[in-house]
């Protein structure tokens, strides 16, 4: 269970540095920068799921982590309220299309 | 868009994330493993190889997600993105408490089995985490008028 939780927290801190950068390099919304690592999880475990043959427990915790549905609908909801309703209603939608392509992607890979 | 400049330092931002998420993945863990108290082992059975429905994911996702979603309505969500206290919970403990890689690859796994059933569970776990989401806005909202 620690290495599970370590490699969890590992994650999440990717998808911190994904959220800084888009912030402060590229200058979008944050919730950009979710939709983005949500996607690139989903393909790692698309590609686990048909490469690999060992145990895939501490690649799920990695990209569980790095993955979030609570930022997924929670940051979109929040940019709702503060008026950016046209970038909460893409994130919102292209979210779970982007990762499904990007699970199948990895998986063809 | 508003801009924050973050008044914490470096480690500590770093330290909320990694503290947030660890406590997070710990809950998954507990929460998704299947422990076998006799044999006093556990392990963590990911969904992708379930090939089934995990209706503990879907709970967690969907919880998650009303507290989140809660969380950032409230004054939360009007402190800056770098404060230690929304790192730690936000980022840390829902983003490492729920997954969206983890439910995808379910999908992928039920899809190869039955494809009908794999969108019908793709959309009962994301309409039942953006009804939560919708939930917890409409709360909100209610909450802020009448006080």
């Amino acid at each position: 269970m620690l290495a599970f939780s370590a490699f969890c927290a590992l994650g999440c801190l990717v998808r911190y540095a994904a959220e800084v950068f888009a912030g402060r390099a590229i200058r979008v919304q944050r919730l950009w920068a979710t939709l983005a690592v949500n996607a690139l999880g989903s393909m790692t475990v698309g590609l686990a799921s048909s490469h690999l043959t060992n145990d895939p427990t501490l690649i799920l915790a990695f990209c569980g982590g790095m993955t979030s549905f609570s930022a997924a609908i929670a940051a979109p909801a929040h940019a709702w309220r503060d008026g950016s309703r046209r970038s909460a209603m893409v994130v919102l939608i292209t979210t779970p299309l982007l990762c499904i392509s990007a699970y199948a992607l990895g998986a063809t890979l | 868009m508003p801009t924050f400049e973050p008044a914490h330092s470096l480690l500590v931002r770093l330290l909320a994330v990694l503290g947030g998420g660890f406590l997070g993945g710990a809950l998954r863990y507990v929460i998704l493993a299947d422990f076998s108290l006799a044999a006093g082992t556990s392990s963590y059975k990911p969904a992708s190889l379930a090939n089934s429905l995990d209706v503990r994911l879907l709970m967690i996702n969907t919880v998650g997600v009303f507290i989140a979603t809660w969380l950032l309505l409230g004054r939360m969500g009007n402190s800056s993105p770098d404060a230690p206290g929304r790192l730690f919970w936000t980022t840390g403990v829902l983003g490492g408490l729920t997954t969206y890689s983890s439910l995808i690859g379910e999908l992928g796994a039920i899809w190869g089995q039955n494809r009908g059933v794999a969108v019908l569970i793709g959309a009962l776990s994301v309409g039942a985490a953006c009804g939560a989401g919708l939930l917890a806005y409409r709360i909100h909202q209610r909450v802020e008028r009448g006080s």
